[in-house]
């Protein structure tokens, strides 16, 4: 890899965890979940930095090309990440389910309590 | 009988033509029953005819389905301790007069929850061939998951003691409720009874299933019977 292209993928990864910090730090992203994203560009930095480790890891694992080596990993993490995220949307959506019910019980409550307390 | 209290939850979305004839008649004959109308956020004038006839309701603040609609309902009867939840759909396709009939076999200590079927007695609006291929599909499917013949899966029309009201307030399936319930509630334990009723055709609006739905609703109500099978089995060792 030309030292062009390691600069141009360094500062990529940085302006990505400087947009992961800035959300943090505005409450727009939950640490718990950004804990992934943040890891991920660590390993990404290190990638950048160190390129020899993809041929390594390649090599390991008997894939041929460096640049399949990175899309094959790319494509099970992004199927993780996807996978996890329908998780946290089923979870998130069981929740709203119980609490609309319970709103519209109490509300509901509320409005008998009004009705006799106007009587 | 009076000591028994009975509550009749009548899920509506956009039934604002029905609903009016469906609780009067209600108040009018059957004043033995209480009665809740679960408005599931219709987008009709349903709310107002509710708040204007000074109608027992309840009214979501959105939209959530069929099922989260009834579960609603099961909720508000486990907590006014209802011995008896009977689910009546608010289309007026489910007679009241078939209620008392619905919930003799839970009065008698037969079953703990019942479910109204058209196709015992064959009488009264049988619905198109196609669905009641469907029906019989997922009847078949119940079959096998649990051993129950439910002949008319897909029927909202049912009536569940206090034990299953329990149950179905902490859990129910979302979008297509109806078949898991039949197999949930059984793998349960809880004994199941097929009793037979008359039903109507709807009166006015539009069913909640189509042509486009039915293929969706079929994978889906079969693959959820399954992984339900799956799932309780594993609770039970």
């Amino acid at each position: 890899m030309n030292l062009t292209l390691r600069i141009f993928f360094i500062a990529a990864v940085i302006l990505f965890l400087a947009v992961i910090l800035r959300y943090l730090s505005k409450n727009r992203l939950n640490l718990k979940y950004s804990l992934v994203w943040l890891a991920t560009s660590a390993g990404l930095l290190i990638l950048a930095v160190f390129p020899g480790l993809v041929d390594k890891i390649g090599a390991a694992v008997g894939i041929i090309s460096p640049v399949n080596t990175v899309f094959v990993f790319a494509l099970m993490f992004i199927v993780v990440i996807v996978f996890t995220l329908t998780m946290i949307v089923s979870h998130t959506t069981s929740r709203i389910y119980r609490l609309t019910q319970t709103i519209a019980v109490l509300e509901k409550r509320i409005r008998e309590l009004e009705e006799k307390s106007e009587q | 009988m009076n000591q028994i209290k009975i509550l009749l939850i009548i899920p509506a979305y956009n039934e604002a033509e029905n609903i009016e004839k469906l609780v009067d008649r209600i108040t009018d004959e059957y004043p033995q029953y209480d009665y809740l109308i679960v408005n599931d956020c219709s987008t009709d004038n349903t709310e107002q005819i509710l708040k204007q006839r000074g109608y027992n309701y309840i009214s979501l603040p959105v939209n959530l389905g069929i099922g989260g609609a009834v579960q609603s309902g099961y909720i508000y009867a486990d907590v006014n301790n209802y011995d008896i939840a009977v689910q009546l759909d608010g289309d007026g396709q489910h007679d009241p007069a078939y209620v008392e009939k619905l919930i003799q076999p839970i009065i008698d200590g037969e079953a703990d929850f019942t479910v109204g079927s058209r196709f015992i007695d064959k009488k009264g609006f049988q619905t198109s061939a196609l669905r009641r291929l469907g029906i019989n599909i997922i009847r078949f499917v119940i079959k096998m998951c649990c051993g129950v013949n439910a002949t008319d899966t897909t029927s909202g029309f049912r009536a569940s003691n206090r034990e299953v009201t329990r149950y179905f307030s902490k859990n129910y399936a979302h979008d297509y409720p109806e078949p898991e319930a039949i197999v949930a509630a059984s793998l349960n334990n809880f004994r199941f009874k097929d009793v037979a009723v008359v039903m109507k055709e709807r009166e006015a609006g539009v069913s909640s299933i189509n042509a486009k739905r039915s293929v969706y609703y079929m994978i889906k109500v079969s693959l959820a019977l399954i992984v339900c099978r799956l799932g309780l089995r594993r609770k039970k060792k």
